[in-house]
């Protein structure tokens, strides 16, 4: 059995212990596939605290988890074949574990079957989230690297990118913003609550708490406990009242969860 | 700790003697860019499968979709005839058009075409285990998957095939 598995995409967990009872193996690819960039970071970091690369520290953690997950990292280059091969002699310590695990937390199994949008459902979640929010230091009223970012990425997707970061900014007095791990992130004050990216044929659009956001456009996308994209593709329609809705939602909920929480 | 030829030890197939060490090694990246064509360098896409057996490494992970058809050719270059113990796992059910998409290759005859595009390009008898794909990269497909197995399962009848796996997403 192949499937996109890794720290951060854990919708399999529950399908790789029932393999591994009967004792069939399971192939994740893309180990560093769909991280956000928060993910990235606490990856990274972990990577550091163990002199390691973060492809390393994912494919021991893949090792780890659980005796039939069988790796089929691919390169083409001799080094990278020697540090693939290398991160099988690594040995994460339990603490290590527990924060990747923290990593993944919300994209495991169960949290991925529903996005109910009701009330209940989000004050349940606001009640159990209050101690997760992220909190970003450095946020500023205006990051010089990212009006850089906006020159850079000067093409159709960056001007994409670029309108819809500009709706974020304008939400309210206390938007502030900081480039995190190659993304414009807009914060309220250190909260992130929204970012965009540039990809080869796309934009996204992304809110950190985009599940409990309402989306009676269905615009959303992701099966994370939190966060939730916007798909934009340059000559495809988009529903730009549905989506400065979301981003005026997403503004305000994170205004709620700061002064609730 | 374990050491580095352990290679995160071993998975013994089921069913099989075949014992694949946990830490393997995958062809995709070896075509040229977008698993398209020739890569920039045979060489150091040869030297990359030989020291990756060399290391230990008995899983190598393919598909006659990669390239198409050049992934297969370059391991059967660089690691023909193949040692004991390697196990090349391969994939059917994709194919490639001209602009270098990907489509499902799910009919009878698409499924026995690529069981002989693997043997013919990888220069054996017998592919020792072959998976089926079945999804997209990112979103799962509807539909049966029982008539493809059923498929490969005639094609093992006829000794094309050590080891049918189940569905690849």
């Amino acid at each position: 059995m192949q499937n996109f598995y890794n720290v951060a995409q854990r919708h399999d967990d529950g399908f790789i212990e029932d393999l591994a009872k009967q004792d069939i193996a399971y192939v994740p690819f893309f180990p560093l596939g769909g991280f956000s960039p928060l993910q990235s970071s606490a990856l990274d970091a972990a990577a550091a605290s163990l002199q390691a690369t973060p492809m390393q520290i994912a494919l021991a953690w893949l090792l780890q988890r659980s005796g039939n997950i069988l790796l089929i990292p691919g390169t083409s280059s001799i080094g990278h074949l020697r540090e693939n091969l290398t991160a099988a002699t690594l040995h994460l310590p339990s603490e290590t574990i527990a924060n990747l695990d923290l990593i993944g937390r919300g994209s495991g199994q169960g949290s991925a079957a529903a996005t109910p949008h009701s009330y209940a459902h989000v004050a349940e979640r606001r009640a159990t989230m209050r101690t997760d929010l992220l909190r970003f230091d450095g946020a500023v009223e205006r990051d010089p690297a990212i009006d850089a970012w906006m020159k850079e990425h000067a093409g159709e997707l960056g001007a994409i990118a670029h309108q819809w970061f500009e709706v974020m900014r304008k939400c309210g007095d206390e938007v502030r913003e900081l480039l995190h791990d190659g993304c414009p992130v807009a914060c309220l004050g250190d909260v992130p609550f929204g970012y965009v990216n540039v990809f080869t044929s796309h934009v996204n659009v992304g809110f950190f708490q985009g599940a409990a956001l309402p989306d009676p456009a269905g615009l959303l996308q992701g099966a994370g406990k939190f966060m939730r994209h916007v798909k934009l593709r340059p000559g495809t329609a988009i529903n730009a009242a549905a989506l400065s809705r979301l981003i005026d939602t997403a503004y305000t909920d994170i205004k709620a969860r700061v002064e609730n929480g | 700790m374990a050491k580095q030829t352990e290679l995160g030890g071993e998975f013994k197939l089921p069913g099989t003697s075949m014992a694949l060490k946990r830490m393997g090694y995958g062809a995709m990246q070896l075509a040229g860019p977008q698993v398209w064509g020739p890569p920039r360098d045979m060489d150091g896409a040869i030297g990359v499968l030989q020291e990756a057996v060399a290391t230990g490494v008995n899983h190598i992970d393919t598909s006659d979709f990669y390239g198409p058809h050049v992934t297969n050719q370059i391991i059967k270059k660089a690691l023909h005839p193949y040692p004991n113990g390697l196990v090349i796992v391969t994939k059917v059910g994709a194919r490639r058009g001209e602009d270098k998409s990907w489509s499902h290759a799910l009919s009878r005859q698409e499924l026995i075409d690529g069981v002989h595009d693997n043997l013919r390009n990888l220069g054996l008898d017998k592919l020792d285990v072959v998976n089926l794909r079945v999804g997209g990269f990112s979103e799962p497909s509807e539909g049966s998957i029982e008539e493809p197995l059923t498929v490969l399962a005639e094609l093992k009848g006829q000794g094309l095939i050590r080891h049918q796996s189940s569905a690849v997403s």
